[in-house]
């Protein structure tokens, strides 16, 4: 190729190439998919299917005072199915200090659960009473007298909000932010 | 065996484990690429088009079936909705350049089959390697410079320039007479999707 026919290719090259216009949209969309991108479909299609099967379960599960790993422990269980990789794909760390990102990583499989947000409120507070050592079952039934019956959530609501006053300062920190991530999230989800 | 697209959504509801992996595997490259066409990087490409598919997995039961094809246009109208919310998390000062439904469908709608993707691989294998990474790095995922290319090929910028436009004229050479390119170029006019869409409606 003589310097005058290259330098003439290459002037064209920068603002008009000389190949077709549909070629290079096409490289672009065909571009292999990376080779790891294949097991990754895999792994969400067991999240999903976990999650629907938890869901399902849910649906007749003991509205128990179950701090959050507990809870989806117990419902893992009765979904036989494994809870490793809905934790790995939501982020949430069952035996770390709960906190903002144990309350974001909580929200993504609350709501894979359909829960709503006081329930998955309740949940959160439940968590740090187990974390500070509350036994909140046997203390509720002593708070209910002879009221008698299984305490369902709202009454563990009712009975956390006058709890958490006494918690450490730091606790009732991270409860705070915690809480405020999981109705950020759940607003951020309802307006999307 | 290939899956059925308008069966899944029944399968999926009743929790059949596989039907669960099939459409992860039917519907993931097509997700990937179609967020790769909007311009995201491969690893957000990746990432949102796992997160589409749980998504769909665990939103099922909001389908309802409007005939064939309407299951397909559902996982669009997901996919296209979370390109907006992950595109509003990175810039919320800069708008979408067009994002209507249209220009989402015929995104959708224009991507290659199988087929074509096959004839462009063959058409790639045809190349010689240093060709094959020219044209791979320039139009792949990194979409390097010609004078970042010539870096790693210790060569010229010039001389990836002209290899680069005789790998494409190469490449086109053959595309465009395949039978699958040619029939995916018809589809993938606008005329095409608008009277595709057009039928849909009906």
């Amino acid at each position: 190729m003589s310097d005058e026919s290259v330098n003439n290719l290459l002037s064209r090259d920068g603002a008009g190439f000389p190949v077709a216009a549909w070629l290079p949209p096409l490289l672009r969309a065909t571009e292999p998919v990376p080779e790891s991108f294949q097991a990754e479909c895999l792994r969400a299609a067991e999240v999903a299917f976990t999650l629907a099967r938890m869901r399902q379960a849910s649906e007749t599960f003991p509205a128990a005072p179950m701090a959050v790993p507990a809870f989806l422990k117990g419902l893992a269980a009765v979904a036989k199915r494994p809870l490793e990789p809905v934790l790995l794909w939501a982020g949430l760390r069952p035996d770390e200090p709960a906190g903002p990102a144990f309350a974001a990583a909580w929200v993504l499989i609350a709501r894979g659960l359909r829960l709503g947000l006081r329930e998955a409120l309740v949940r959160l507070r439940l968590t740090f009473a187990d974390e500070v050592g509350l036994e909140l079952a046997p203390a509720l039934a002593r708070a209910r007298g002879a009221a008698g019956g299984p305490a369902d959530l709202i009454e563990y609501e009712s009975y956390l909000d006058r709890e958490v006053a006494h918690w450490a300062p730091d606790v009732l920190a991270r409860l705070g932010a915690g809480e405020q991530a999981v109705r950020e999230a759940y607003r951020q989800a309802d307006v999307e | 065996m290939a899956t059925n697209l308008d069966q899944l959504p029944e399968r999926l509801r009743r929790l059949d484990e596989v039907a669960f992996k099939e459409f992860m595997l039917a519907f993931g490259s097509r997700l990937y690429r179609f967020f790769r066409s909007l311009s995201l990087q491969p690893a957000d490409a990746e990432s949102l088009a796992t997160s589409c598919l749980t998504d769909v997995g665990l939103k099922i039961d909001q389908f309802s079936s409007r005939g064939p094809g309407s299951f397909e246009r559902w996982v669009l109208k997901l996919a296209r909705v979370a390109f907006i919310n992950e595109w509003r998390k990175r810039d919320q000062a800069s708008s979408l350049a067009d994002p209507s439904h249209y220009w989402y469908e015929s995104a959708w709608l224009g991507m290659p089959d199988d087929a074509v993707n096959a004839a462009v691989e063959k058409g790639m294998a045809a190349l010689s390697e240093t060709d094959r990474d020219i044209v791979r790095w320039r139009h792949y995922e990194q979409e390097l410079s010609f004078a970042e290319i010539g870096q790693r090929l210790k060569m010229s910028e010039e001389a990836v320039r002209v290899r680069h436009h005789r790998a494409l004229k190469k490449l086109e050479a053959f595309l465009s007479e395949h039978p699958a390119v040619v029939a995916w170029q018809k589809r993938n006019s606008r005329q095409a999707v608008a009277q595709e869409m057009a039928n849909d409606e009906r």
